[in-house]
């Protein structure tokens, strides 16, 4: 599946009212999802659609359908999800042959880097309000990061969620790391700076290795990894070795990611 | 009374206490380095670990500077409100600076990433220098409305019941704001609201420190006016006192040093409001001469421990300010309201 | 000889409100009065006909609707806050809340009109303060904790706070409000002292009439057409401003004794003869169950007082029977009871 094909279309049909906007999973707009009177409403949290949706709704006759797929501790089991949505509309078969060879695709590049004798380091996110918040040594950035060929430099804390670290903890480890990956929302060096000066003081961003996964933006102006990224990560593991490993996939262009811009 | 030797003890006692929280302040945090290599780095020996010099110099010695400096301007803060007032309950917000920092913020935390809103084109989310500009902002404008009002306004409590007011129209809209916001961003502004030390670098300092120092000096500078406000408005005028102008001026000082905090580290509970009543009760002092620099020490010294106790209490994660500030300062509160009640009811048996 | 200037003078002075949206409301008006060094003045009058208004504009709180007033020959208009402290000050009836401070400082406090910016007192101002002390007599009390005195300890060191600001006026406002009579007396006899030896002009508000017309030089009337009459206090009795000033529907005042009383009409007059003493409380007595003991009316009956082997007996004569009574609580029960 090519990304750009998906988001073209989506972005036509919510150009053209085909899909409409009734809010987000904290706050929805329950009177226009009942006025729209929807087969389904999709959506995700907890796994219960009187919670995550809304239990008026569902009282008046409107199907909720909840998933779960944020909280998957791998990245094929994220993809996996695809099968959740494939059979409300009979596509199961569909969805399995995609996913199957997502899954393929998937442990080959794995196998590319199992036995690679150096991993250079790595580490995520940045500062937020005076917070670092780092995945867990179990959660699916970690895994995925591992099976890039990577050392996370976190991978053997035990959770699944993120840690809340400080400023020091973060340095204190990852102040030689190789790579920073991951970066909120930034796409140059200045936003680097600007976010808190002593970020310079990392390895990473000397040796200019800081990449994001804000390469590809739909037209309104968020991120693809967060959308097909999820179902690809295949692609996104691809970019992954691409980054820490290029040698492994010479003809490869990263989709996802890019480096941090020079400026 | 307290003696002239009694005094000279405690302020040397407060001294040594303000010297050795300084020093565990940057010897204890959440990355553990030993005490030997800790004062190597202090002593200024180059060699060593050079994470820990970084750790060390880079970020718990300007953590430790802005305690002071928060301790201080918020303490000194709190003991103007407290006078200016007549009220033991006064805090440096109770003029409503904090509500119009946090809410500066808030625009710019909570509506980042919204389709079409993306204020100050500093990239709204959590970029530092985009969030103190906001929030000293957000203090300056509620400075000014105050100021503006105590001008056309004769009496104190007018005052305070339009600063209270406008807090919580501030708050209102504020709430709004959080609740159309995503959870990220409201997860980070929450964060911000609790309050932290630790995000002030180097470069901040130069600019923090001066202005600290600069209230700090217009609060001395009041020490005269503010102690004759002890006896009212009306004997402080009847001694000379400009009551408009000294009124504006201590709105400035409390305004600046309370806005400027809470600019760098967010809104910091209860300093204000403790701090005065520890040290009157410990020096048994009413003149403001030697009060403004005794609630910044102690004000420094309290600072100081509730950071330190944020970095302890828990394994490898620290506590946001606010919650040890709060933990202490409330049975603090508390305190003083029995007090108060003792003396009313001494008086009342008489 | 050359008489000195008076240190305050008021032209033309008129005191009250000012309105926005109608016309300022007056409640004295064309005052001209003067005062001179070593005054004791006492304002007087009925509530709300301008005593604590004319003080408020005294002191400049508050501005006066018209005319001007003269301090040291200056206008209050060109007064600076600063300056005007160090020629008037004041004493209020404030209930205080100011917290744990001691009885020295809060005198001290009286002497930052005269020291440096931060308040720092030199060596003159703690000589002034402790002789200031003593004057008061609280230089045994001057390390105690103000909010712990009693009502009346606490308007002492109020004045003497005033005393150290070394002003030539001082303006009180009801100083002896809400303090027992011994403590009031003392403080007015404070007031008349310092007078004498400082031959400062202090003027006072006061509900007391008793204590007023016996310790004040002066006092200024406050009249019920928006004038004041000054005078010294007899002669104020004597030409009947006073009881025109206070006299309201069923009070009356009494020259001799120099008191009100409640204007009852007595059904029954009784003659009381006696020592002095005895008459003048016996009467008091009867006065107060309506029956009048003076008057032109002819008398219902007398009483004689007596006394026999040391005590007292009332010889009650009313309507040709002749009773006896050993107090005065006996006699009144029986009149009231017939």
């Amino acid at each position: 599946m090519i990304i750009q094909n998906i988001s073209a279309k989506a972005t036509e049909l919510i150009e053209s009212g085909k899909i409409t906007e009734v809010g987000d999973s904290y706050s929805l707009n329950i009177e226009k999802v009942f006025s729209l009177k929807p087969d389904i409403l999709f959506t995700y949290g907890n796994g219960n659609p009187y919670i995550d949706g809304d239990k008026k709704l569902i009282q008046n006759g409107i199907h909720i359908a909840s998933g779960t797929f944020h909280l998957e501790n791998s990245p094929l089991a994220r993809a996996e999800w695809i099968k959740f949505l494939a059979a409300f509309f009979d596509k199961e078969k569909e969805a399995n042959d995609v996913f199957n060879g997502i899954t393929d695709r998937y442990n080959n590049l794995t196998k590319l880097t199992q036995n690679i004798s150096f991993r250079p380091t790595v580490f995520t996110e940045a500062q937020f309000g005076g917070v670092w918040y780092e995945p867990g040594g179990n959660s699916y950035m970690s895994k995925l990061l591992n099976d890039a060929g990577a050392e996370y430099l976190w991978k053997n804390d035990e959770s699944t969620g993120s840690l809340k670290l400080n400023y020091e903890q973060i340095f204190e480890k990852a102040h030689d790391a190789d790579f920073w990956v991951n970066v909120l929302f930034w796409a140059k060096r200045s936003d680097v700076l600007k976010n808190d000066s002593r970020n310079s003081k990392f390895k990473a961003f000397r040796t200019k290795n800081i990449y994001n996964n804000n390469a590809s933006l739909n037209k309104f102006g968020f991120y693809e990894y967060w959308e097909t990224g999820v179902i690809n990560c295949d692609l996104v593991l691809s970019d992954l070795i691409k980054i820490f490993h290029p040698e492994l996939l010479p003809g490869y262009k990263l989709k996802y990611y890019k480096r941090i811009s020079d400026d | 009374m307290l003696t002239p030797q009694r005094k000279k003890i405690i302020a040397v006692f407060l001294f040594l206490l303000l010297g050795l929280s300084f020093f565990f302040d940057i010897i204890l945090g959440a990355v553990r380095i030993p005490l030997g290599d800790a004062l190597n780095i202090l002593t200024g020996s180059s060699s060593g670990n050079s994470v820990w010099i970084t750790i060390i110099t880079e970020f718990r010695i300007p953590k430790a500077i802005t305690a002071i400096l928060a301790g201080s301007a918020l303490s000194v803060s709190g003991l103007l409100m407290q006078t200016f007032f007549r009220n033991p309950l006064a805090d440096p917000f109770v003029l409503g600076i904090s509500s119009g920092a946090s809410f500066g913020v808030a625009l710019v935390i909570l509506t980042a990433g919204s389709i079409g809103i993306n204020l100050f084109f500093l990239n709204g989310l959590l970029n530092k220098i985009g969030i103190t500009i906001a929030a000293g902002l957000g203090a300056a404008v509620i400075l000014l409305l105050i100021t503006f009002v105590s001008r056309k306004v004769s009496s104190n409590i007018t005052l305070l019941i339009f600063g209270l007011m406008l807090g919580y129209i501030i708050g209102a809209l504020e709430s709004m704001l959080k609740y159309f916001s995503s959870p990220e961003n409201l997860q980070g502004y929450v964060i911000w609201g609790m309050g932290n030390f630790g995000n002030v670098i180097w470069s901040d300092l130069f600019l923090l420190i001066p202005i600290i120092l600069f209230g700090l000096v217009v609060a001395f500078l009041l020490s005269k006016p503010l102690n004759l406000l002890l006896l009212g408005e009306n004997y402080a005028v009847s001694m000379g006192v400009n009551i408009k102008v000294i009124r504006l001026l201590i709105i400035v000082a409390v305004g600046i040093l309370g806005g400027v905090i809470t600019a760098f580290c967010g809104p910091i509970a209860f300093i204000g409001i403790a701090v005065p009543h520890i040290t009157k009760k410990m020096l048994n002092e009413f003149d403001h001469k030697i009060l403004i620099p005794a609630v910044c020490i102690v004000g420094s010294i309290l600072a100081l421990l509730c950071d330190i106790i944020s970095q302890l209490i828990w394994h490898e994660q620290t506590i946001p300010i606010n919650v040890v500030t709060s933990l202490v300062g409330a049975p603090v509160v508390i305190w003083i309201i029995i007090q108060q009640r003792k003396v009313k009811h001494s008086l009342a048996v008489e | 000889m050359i008489e000195p200037a008076p240190i305050l003078y008021t032209k033309d002075l008129a005191v009250g409100y000012k309105r926005k949206k109608s016309d300022d409301f007056i409640l004295l008006n064309h005052l001209n009065l003067s005062v001179e060094g070593g005054e004791l003045i006492c304002l007087l009058g009925q509530n709300g006909f301008g005593k604590s208004t004319l003080l408020r504009t005294l002191t400049g709180v508050q501005k006066p609707i018209k005319g001007d007033f003269f301090i040291n020959g200056k206008s209050i208009n060109s007064y600076e806050r600063s300056q005007l402290a160090k020629v008037l000050s004041i004493v209020l009836t404030e209930n205080l809340s100011i917290g744990e401070v001691s009885v020295y400082s809060v005198v001290s406090m009286g002497r930052y009109p005269h020291n440096n910016w931060l308040g720092i007192l030199s060596g003159n101002d703690r000589k002034i303060i402790d002789n200031v002390l003593e004057i008061t007599g609280l230089t045994s009390h001057k390390e105690k904790i103000f909010t712990e005195l009693s009502d009346g300890f606490k308007q002492k060191v109020m004045i003497a706070r005033a005393l150290a600001q070394d002003t030539s006026i001082i303006l009180l406002d009801e100083p002896t409000a809400f303090l027992d009579i011994p403590t009031r007396i003392e403080i007015l006899s404070m007031l008349r002292s310092l007078i004498k030896q400082f031959n400062k002009s202090i003027i006072f508000s006061s509900h007391d009439l008793d204590l007023a017309l016996q310790t004040a030089d002066i006092i200024w009337l406050i009249t019920k057409d928006q004038k004041i009459e000054v005078d010294c206090p007899e002669d104020l009795v004597l030409n009947g401003h006073f009881e025109k000033a206070f006299n309201k529907k069923g009070i009356k005042f009494h020259p001799q004794r120099g008191i009100f009383k409640m204007n009852k009409v007595a059904d029954t007059k009784i003659q009381v003869k006696g020592s002095k003493i005895d008459v003048i409380w016996t009467e008091r007595a009867l006065e107060r169950i309506g029956i009048s003991t003076d008057g032109n009316e002819k008398a219902d009956g007398s009483i004689q007082i007596e006394k026999k082997d040391g005590r007292l007996i009332w010889n009650l004569d009313l309507n040709s029977q002749p009773v006896l009574f050993y107090s005065i609580a006996d006699l009144i029960k029986y009149l009231k009871n017939r």
